[in-house]
């Protein structure tokens, strides 16, 4: 009864239009006064939530990702990938996947990487003969792979909700990563004869050459990051520290891209987007506190092992229900309310809690490009002045891809245990 | 977002009723609780890298480890998180489902935002308020390694969650002001 009032009135928040994370909050309120514990909790639960050393991670990342944005090193990296895949036929449209999958090494946000690429490579893929819808669904759907190959911070969010170590988190997405880079290279490759996608510039050795020395320092970042954690010499926190002074060397020092007066701006926004995960997390702690009082989380568990015993059936059934929570909910809200609720069903199945962040993580990305409520194909199609409708139909075929390697990655494990197993994890 | 100074007599625009200039030195309140809350806010995120950066190269290039790094982290992301929620109320910038308010008619639409934004303050009033007796209490403790009371680190608390509703009421009043007109 009560349990029903909670999640009611939860629903009946969020489908009014409160925000989120303080829909999480309201019937917690009712729930406490309900059940007569002092609503003192309510305040002391949501710091304890926040008071964790991890959290640190998230707004690093967050500010790395805008240092990025202004530092010029998306400039290089685009210069780069043009290098490698700009001569084939949709040569364009494969060097804003390849310098999608370079960035990701550096931001851990798809949303940065959306409008950085995009302001660069849709202007210049329209000019290049690209339809408006087509450059800006392309730009979308590669963004995806930013919170997949590491370093993410929807990895660091579900590691700090679930225990996990954000470490294996980040080995477990680089094949992930690099498989949805390619299958959306493939897709290209194959609509370029069809619809006859013009063949980019040239290029050569020596221009090979150049632009990798000149995007050397970028392409570094991933690896000490990476290996930084692995040897145990920083914290993931601190390799988001460090990611922040990477970022802000090259904008400063090497490129001389950056200015003082960016500052204000990167930390203004970047604490805005910290506060708005952050309250969410601080409310979901005292919501997810209510759920395991009430024995919600078993009582899901129970309700989906009734549809199906079967792995392979449930993963399936769980991977819809959350492709359709993504098409109105954003990554992190969706990630922090499911994950407490759906974690104990998979556990009992004997899914790995490594192997189902990743197949959560790309899923709910998927979901981040499909509208009504994808924030990345909102960000490219305002870049590209298109509507997010002719966008999103403009991207079927990527999204088909997409959905097969999120369907591969569910089904053959190996594709994310087979890193952090080598590492020892 | 900027208006000009309520306080200007010189003002050569149209006399204005008094409920309107009450409306116009509140906006004015309102620009400038922000604009303060802002710089608050763009220090503590910048101490929060500055300090872990430090921690990070103290301990390698140095090779003497700052004890009070980590909990000064911590407690600056707890303060940016709720001063950026009062900045957050003012800028409209919550993430939140509107697929479904959006379908309603625009009187229906106006009364699910206003029931939702009453809901909303009354959770943040309750957060303020029972925030507020937690840092009467927590005065007495004592941050583990630096020794400030506790009760600083919650202030944040009560003080987001009345930026918050501080800027609501404000919003909702404007517009009760453009409606009128």
């Amino acid at each position: 009864m009560l349990a029903t009032i909670f999640i009611l009135s939860f629903l009946f928040c969020l489908i009014i239009g409160v925000p989120i994370s303080l829909a999480l909050a309201i019937p917690t309120v009712i729930y406490f006064y309900w059940v007569d514990i002092s609503l003192q909790m309510i305040p002391a639960r949501m710091f304890a939530g926040l008071d964790t050393f991890l959290m640190l991670a998230i707004p690093f990342f967050m500010f790395a990702g805008r240092v990025m944005n202004d530092a010029g090193i998306t400039e290089r990296i685009v210069a780069f990938s043009k290098a490698i895949t700009g001569a084939t036929r949709g040569g364009l449209a494969k060097v804003n996947v390849v310098a999608n999958m370079f960035m990701a090494g550096i931001s851990g946000s798809a949303t940065a990487d959306a409008a950085a690429i995009g302001s660069i490579l849709i202007p210049a893929m329209k000019k290049d003969g690209y339809s408006d819808v087509y450059s800006v669904a392309v730009t979308a759907i590669s963004s995806i792979i930013g919170p997949i190959i590491p370093p993410s911070i929807v990895f660091i969010l579900y590691g700090a909700l679930t225990g996990t170590s954000v470490i294996a988190l980040f080995l477990a997405g680089i094949v992930p990563g690099i498989m949805l880079g390619l299958s959306f290279i493939v897709v290209i490759h194959l609509q370029g004869k069809r619809l006859n996608f013009p063949v980019g510039e040239p290029t050569s050795l020596r221009l090979f050459g150049k632009t990798m020395i000149q995007s050397a320092f970028s392409m570094a970042v991933p690896l000490v990051i990476l290996g930084g954690l692995l040897g145990g010499v920083f914290t993931p926190t601190e390799s988001g520290a460090i990611a922040s002074f990477l970022a802000m060397f090259a904008g400063f020092v090497l490129y001389r891209q950056l200015k003082g007066r960016h500052m204000w701006g990167i930390l203004q926004s970047s604490a805005l987007d910290t506060a708005n995960v952050m309250i969410l997390v601080a409310t979901s702690t005292v919501f997810s506190w209510v759920l395991a009082a009430e024995n919600i989380p078993t009582a899901t568990a129970k309700l989906l092992l009734a549809i199906s015993h079967n792995p392979y059936v449930l993963l399936l059934f769980i991977n819809v229900l959350l492709l359709f929570l993504g098409t109105f909910m954003d990554t992190f809200p969706a990630m922090i309310i499911t994950t407490p609720v759906l974690l104990p069903a998979v556990k009992q199945l004997g899914v790995d809690p490594l192997h189902f962040g990743i197949i959560m993580t790309i899923n709910l990305m998927i979901g981040a490009v499909t509208p009504p409520v994808g924030l990345c194909i909102y960000i490219a199609s305002s870049i590209g002045k298109t509507t997010v409708e002719a966008a999103a139909w403009a991207m079927r075929w990527l999204f088909l891809a997409s959905i097969v390697v999120l369907l591969a990655v569910t089904y053959i494990p190996w594709f994310s245990m087979s890193v952090p197993r080598l590492f020892g994890y | 977002m900027s208006i000009g100074n309520p306080f200007d007599v010189t003002n050569p625009g149209r006399e204005r009723s008094w409920q309107s200039s009450v409306v116009h030195c509140l906006k004015y309140l309102d620009n400038a609780v922000y604009r303060v809350v802002e710089l608050c806010t763009v220090i503590t995120m910048g101490l929060m890298v500055s300090i872990i950066l430090a921690q990070v190269f103290y301990r390698y290039v140095i090779g003497y480890s700052i004890i009070w790094s980590e909990e000064a982290g911590r407690h600056l992301l707890i303060w940016t998180t709720f001063l950026g929620a009062g900045l957050l109320a003012k800028r409209r910038g919550f993430m939140s489902i509107t697929v479904f308010v959006d379908l309603l008619p625009p009187r229906l639409r106006f009364l699910a935002d206003a029931l939702a934004d009453t809901l909303s303050t009354m959770l943040m009033g309750v957060i303020a308020f029972y925030g507020f007796k937690l840092v009467q209490i927590t005065m007495a403790q004592q941050a583990i390694v630096s020794g400030i009371p506790m009760g600083f680190i919650y202030l944040c608390m009560p003080i987001g969650a009345s930026l918050f509703v501080f800027h609501t009421i404000i919003h909702y009043i404007g517009m009760l002001d453009r409606g009128k007109q």
